[in-house]
């Protein structure tokens, strides 16, 4: 019996509480009541206070240095380090005019840096960013039944803008390669490994 | 598709290994963690190097998928395995067993240096 009468104070007093928290509908009675109270406290989920910072730059790494691009369709290729993007990714260019890698985005971890340099202070990099690498977005309108099921034959045609770009960064390298005697040879020749390598003792 | 260089040689960017086994004691084996001997590393502190690194199971299969007969399993470098070079590889999926004594590559990303 005690039992019970312990038990129902307890439901009381929680009761209790319960009414004392909630009060702040009560007091808010300035604005329109809603019609509708759920019947369990809502839980409002927490602000994201999440902020990104950039990628560390790794120390072997420095506006000009060569790299060594180890995946993708450019790998092998050695390839001269701009700057690096808000978002953490390496602005690199071949330069396209001696290597075939035109300015593009690299993420540090698929990359070997060498100790060669090459003087990048000639180039204007400012209008680079990750915007400027975003893809458009894709058309997600429905499409009717023949545009679904239509074939683009059309040759895509590079931006002229693009190709002016990449002109304009050969040229700004073009001296500083030249500088440095078998560097364009250099920038050309594709990394590989030959048998007997051992990358874990090779000095880059 | 590998880049080619004037000559028409391919460029290996990748460190070639071997499947020795999966963990394993006497009687008890462990299909999730195979165990990898890579070319030229033959002992414990130069497996450093390669930890982390992606390894690929490359296989033929009979049927075209994505246009090739070749078809990848990728897995990572765990640890190293032993005094003697040979390292720990853990695969999205665990190793057929008939990957045993097969090549395995092991890529040089994610890159540290």
């Amino acid at each position: 019996v005690g039992c019970v009468l312990c038990r129902l104070s307890r439901t009381h007093a929680a009761f209790d509480s319960r009414q004392r928290t909630q009060p702040t509908m009560a007091k808010t009675k300035q604005a329109k009541s809603p019609s509708f109270y759920p019947a369990d406290d809502v839980k409002k989920p927490l602000k994201r206070t999440i902020e990104h910072k950039q990628t560390k730059l790794r120390a072997s790494i420095a506006p000009g240095q060569v790299l060594i691009l180890l995946a993708g369709h450019f790998k092998g290729k050695r390839v001269v380090f701009i700057k690096q993007l808000a978002s953490g990714l390496l602005l690199v260019a071949g330069p396209y005019g001696v290597n075939g890698v035109p300015i593009k985005r690299v993420n540090q971890r698929y990359v070997i840096a060498t100790s060669e340099k090459v003087d990048v202070s000639k180039v204007d990099a400012k209008k680079f960013d990750d915007a400027y690498f975003k893809k458009p977005a894709k058309d997600r309108t429905r499409k009717s039944e023949e545009e679904f099921f239509k074939v683009d034959t059309s040759k895509k045609e590079l931006p002229a803008s693009y190709i002016a770009d990449n002109q304009a960064v050969d040229a700004a390298l073009s001296a500083a390669i030249s500088a440095t005697p078998y560097m364009k040879e250099y920038l050309s020749t594709l990394f590989t490994l030959r048998s007997g390598d051992k990358p874990h003792m090779m000095k880059f | 598709a590998t880049t080619t260089m004037a000559k028409g040689e391919p460029t290996r960017l990748y460190v070639r290994g071997l499947v020795l086994g999966f963990k394993r004691a006497r009687m008890n084996q462990y299909n999730h963690t195979s165990l990898i001997k890579l070319e030229g590393v033959s002992d414990a502190p130069s497996t450093r190097f390669y930890a982390g690194k992606k390894l690929c199971y490359i296989y033929k299969a009979k049927t075209k998928k994505q246009g090739t007969n070749y078809r990848t399993m990728w897995g990572k470098v765990m640890r190293p395995h032993g005094t003697s070079g040979v390292v720990r590889a853990k695969f999205a999926k665990p190793l057929p067993s008939n990957a045993m004594g097969a090549k395995v590559r092991c890529m040089l990303y994610p890159s540290n240096i």
